[in-house]
């Protein structure tokens, strides 16, 4: 029920929210280290812009690889990988972390969650990179910390049900269309592919997203909102016939008009943010890892500078970089 | 509960069939508590052919009392609850002391016969008893409370009264001249052939009473009495004596549906 | 930095997992912590086992008077720690007491308390899939809670198939015996009749000792399904023909002492055909809620004399008992 979700209460943003979230998150990496990096040093680390750019990258690397994942992964796995990832970001920096591990871990996770029953040997077949052993290694030592980043909010709502939902409340109740609905749907689900690759998922309820996309199959069938509206027309139950239409309450008018513009936001959204990711783009992606690993080895020495400011002030408060939760209990065997 | 009653007394009608030839009637089970009332259970009886009665005893006769088939079991009662429940290693007695409801305690046991108590358990001490059923012989009747008794009794006296003054109108005649006076001829009257043949019934029944009902049932029951005067036996209740055991709807024709099964046990203390 | 949680003692080990009795040093509440091991353990070479995955992502999202609370979850680099409202006994451990007597208000309580509950699971889309009396726990408040969600899940969509290898066999619906792969609610509300019958008579109704038997033991009781009771039985991936025995003794019959409203809910609990059996709301608004005996209040709900010293019941899933063992998808 997405209604009392975790997904709504704790991981949906407006837009202007999400970007603020970013960006503190991104100034809090620096602030780690401001007292102890040099200027040149500071130069490598990114922007929070550049951060997105690099997850666009990474996520669109991760739907080829879901494509091509054997055995076939149903698409809520993909989405539910990608939301994971998109909130961890959240709290995360690519900087701090192997953005592409993460999106595997995600992935694995995504799979648990979804009932897709696979083991790590069978999953780590599919990941052309690295020793299979290691990548194995470490992608179920990221699985606790990404569960315990994502606050354990492991239920992500994905709109391929209110998806099916929708279309098949349209067979039934809309007996007068004279096409197929079926044929909308391979754009639909090229909308949902565009849309992962978005912040959509972080902003709008599913139910939303899901008529997006019938809309968006709708225009490509060179179909007009009309459709969709009287859809929703009916959904929210609205007579049409004149004499009753005076009776329709202002609000249920209302209802109709606000999700029509926010379906035909949403559609805009995803034009606007989906960017194909270019030749130009993957240049840029290498760029950016060979950014990404400068400023990974760079962490350690950091790290240890830090340590010795804390050391050199007297000690005071907690030492850096060091573990600060506790077991329940002792008896760890 | 309304809708269903019909079904649930069917079901019940089955469950006794066994029963039906010795009685001689096929009652409907008994209902929820409420609906017990209205049903002439003092002539009514139960016996389990399947048990011998001298294999009653003081420990099982309980077991023999709560039998699906007995008229005056409740299946809703504690004891069935119990059963059901599988509650095998304690007993029945301390079950019952925790719980609350209709209960059926063995209340006087002088083999053959055994008093079973139906009683409602309002807590750990507190009990308000409901009826008393004799359990003789293997057969199964209900004690007739004292409204029953003493219009059975009342009854008993009445109608042969009646009868008499009824057949004494015929003789007596009025003239004007003499006033009153009485006139027997020899024709006998219908009236009479009728009581002649009643009289022949009543013999027939005494006949069927066996051996057992006459010898050990009399010097039974003599003992009872005098071991267990009827007020003594409502002060051993345990609760204050606010009401008197359940006062079951009498019958009003006692003498006319004179049930072929009579209870040899106020036959005997009669007579 | 200080630790929110104190450990009291430890309450049982099983295969995947510890469970500790601890307080809780903010509230002062004691709760159940559920550790569940990390680590290249043979069972863990998979990562985090799936059925805590389950049990995090289902009960992160509801809160309900009658399932368990998931209070907290605390990650460790060896373990992760799921923080549970501490109950002290579980309905296993009642209905094998023998010093408890169940009268039919305590009966009608817990029946009501499990539906409410397991209504709020239906309502949220969740199939729990392993309901059975120690899977329903019951603390000194008299308070009954649904609990393991390992076998839990999300069910409603379409074109899913699901694993019939769910809920212990002898709560087991028979469209599971028959394989089917597409089922819902109905298997729950089987579940559940199964255990209000166990309330009654203080041990399973249908303990069969293989599928087979399970279902000979179901129609031995509740008579063989008919074309017309169950129009879809034989297109069941394995079903089977079975003949009954003999007459049925009718339900009547072996709950001799329930009220007729009880066994009306009970059959229509037991309606062979998934589609028309009774649903968690329809058995709430059934007659015998209405009638009384009404629900005894619940701190009158009868708890076991003695605690068990250690919840074994973890164990027992283990395997020790081959017929209550569960087999995990």
């Amino acid at each position: 029920m997405y209604s009392t979700s975790t997904q709504k209460r704790e991981w949906t943003y407006t837009p202007e929210k999400l970007a603020a979230v970013r960006l503190e998150t991104n100034i809090k990496f620096r602030e780690k280290y401001e007292s102890v990096i040099t200027p040149e040093e500071l130069e490598l680390f990114v922007t929070p812009e550049e951060e997105l750019r690099m997850q666009r990258s990474i996520e669109d690397a991760a739907l080829k690889f879901a494509d091509k994942f054997r055995p076939h992964i149903w698409p809520s796995v993909k989405w539910t990988a990608l939301a994971f990832f998109k909130r961890a970001f959240l709290v995360w920096v690519p900087s701090d972390t192997s953005i592409r591990m993460v999106m595997m871990g995600c992935f694995y996770l995504a799979m648990k969650i979804d009932e897709f029953y696979i083991t790590i040997d069978d999953f780590v077949k599919n990941m052309n990179v690295g020793d299979p052993r290691q990548n194995a290694e470490r992608i179920l030592k990221l699985e606790p910390e990404l569960m315990k980043v994502l606050n354990y909010n492991l239920t992500v709502h994905c709109p391929y049900r209110p998806f099916e939902g929708h279309l098949m409340d349209m067979k039934t109740r809309m007996l007068l269309l004279n096409f197929d609905l079926e044929s909308i749907r391979r754009d639909s689900m090229r909308f949902f592919q565009n849309a992962l690759q978005t912040d959509v998922l972080l902003v709008y309820p599913p139910s939303q997203i899901a008529l997006a996309a019938i809309n968006f199959g709708l225009h490509a069938q060179g179909k007009s909102d009309e459709i969709l509206r009287e859809f929703l027309r009916k959904m929210i139950g609205i007579e049409e016939d004149s004499w009753s239409a005076r009776d329709v309450r202002p609000e249920d008018l209302e209802k109709l008009e606000k999700t029509v513009t926010r379906v035909n936001h949403i559609m805009r959204e995803v034009e606007k943010q989906f960017v194909a990711v270019t030749e130009q783009e993957r240049e840029n992606h290498k760029f950016f890892q060979s950014r990404l690993s400068q400023i990974q080895n760079l962490l350690p020495i950091l790290n240890e500078r830090r340590k010795e400011a804390w050391r050199a002030g007297g000690c005071i408060g907690q030492e850096p970089g060091l573990v600060t939760e506790a077991p329940v209990d002792s008896d760890d065997e | 509960m309304v809708k269903n009653q019909p079904k649930y007394i069917k079901k019940k009608k089955e469950r006794c069939f066994q029963f039906e030839n010795y009685s001689g009637k096929m009652m409907p089970r008994m209902g929820p508590p409420s609906s017990s009332k209205q049903e002439p259970t003092m002539f009514m009886s139960f016996r389990n052919p399947q048990w011998p009665a001298n294999f009653i005893n003081r420990d099982n006769v309980l077991d023999y009392f709560c039998n699906q088939g007995n008229v005056f079991y409740e299946m809703n009662s504690c004891n069935q609850q119990i059963k059901m429940q599988n509650i095998t290693n304690r007993s029945v007695d301390e079950c019952l002391r925790n719980m609350q409801g209709i209960q059926y305690v063995l209340w006087y046991s002088q083999p053959p016969l055994y008093i079973v108590c139906k009683q409602r358990r309002n807590n750990a001490t507190n009990v308000s008893p409901i009826a008393y059923y004799y359990v003789i012989n293997g057969s199964v009747h209900q004690a007739p409370d004292m409204h029953t008794l003493v219009q059975s009794r009342l009854l008993g006296a009445l109608e042969p009264l009646r009868n008499a003054f009824g057949e004494v109108t015929n003789y007596s005649r009025y003239n004007t001249a003499k006033g009153y006076y009485w006139e027997f001829k020899n024709k006998p009257s219908m009236k009479k052939k009728e009581e002649e043949k009643k009289e022949e019934d009543e013999r027939k029944l005494e006949e069927r009473s066996t051996n057992f009902q006459k010898t050990r049932t009399l010097m039974l029951l003599n003992q009872l009495f005098t071991e267990m005067p009827a007020d003594e036996a409502l002060e051993k209740i345990d609760v204050e004596e606010e009401e008197d055991p359940k006062p079951e709807e009498a019958p009003s024709t006692t003498s006319a549906g004179e049930p072929k099964f009579a209870e040899p046990a106020a036959r005997a203390t009669t007579k | 930095m200080s630790k929110r949680y104190e450990t009291i003692r430890h309450l049982g080990e099983g295969q995947f997992a510890n469970v500790y009795m601890a307080k809780d040093l903010e509230t002062g509440e004691v709760v159940a912590i559920k550790k569940i091991k990390l680590g290249s353990r043979e069972e863990a070479k998979d990562g985090i086992n799936r059925t805590a995955i389950r049990e995090i992502k289902l009960l992160k999202e509801i809160h309900h008077d009658n399932i368990i609370t998931l209070r907290d979850v605390i990650g460790h680099r060896t373990s992760i720690q799921l923080v549970f409202d501490f109950m002290d006994t579980d309905l296993e451990h009642v209905v094998k007491d023998q010093s408890i007597i169940l009268s039919p208000s305590h009966i009608k309580n817990i029946t009501m308390q499990m539906l409410l509950g397991m209504e709020f699971l239906h309502t949220h889309w969740i199939l729990h899939r392993d309901l059975k009396p120690n899977n329903l726990l019951l603390n000194n408040m008299g308070r009954v809670k649904v609990t393991d969600f390992g076998l839990a899940r999300f069910f409603g969509s379409p074109n899913r198939n699901y694993t019939h290898q769910v809920v212990t066999r002898w709560y087991r619906a028979p469209e599971l015996l028959f394989g089917a792969r597409s089922y819902g609610v109905g298997i729950d509300i089987w579940s559940i009749g199964c255990i209000i019958a166990e309330l009654l008579l203080r041990n399973p109704i249908f303990p069969g000792d293989s599928d087979i038997d399970q279902l000979v033991k179901i129609f031995n009781v509740l008579g063989c399904p008919t074309d017309e009771s169950w129009p879809t039985m034989k297109t069941m991936n394995s079903y089977v023909n079975i003949k009954p025995q003999n007459e049925t003794p009718g339900l009547n019959f072996i709950f001799s002492a329930a009220p007729q409203d009880l066994i009306d809910l009970m059959t229509g609990m037991w309606v062979f055909d998934p589609v028309k059996r009774l649903t968690c709301t329809q058995s709430l608004q059934m007659e015998y809620f209405r009638a009384q005996p009404y629900c005894c209040l619940d701190e009158e709900l009868p708890l076991p004399n003695k605690k068990p010293a250690k919840r074994t019941r973890r164990l027992e899933e283990d395997g020790s008992h081959p017929a209550r063992r569960l087999i995990f998808d």
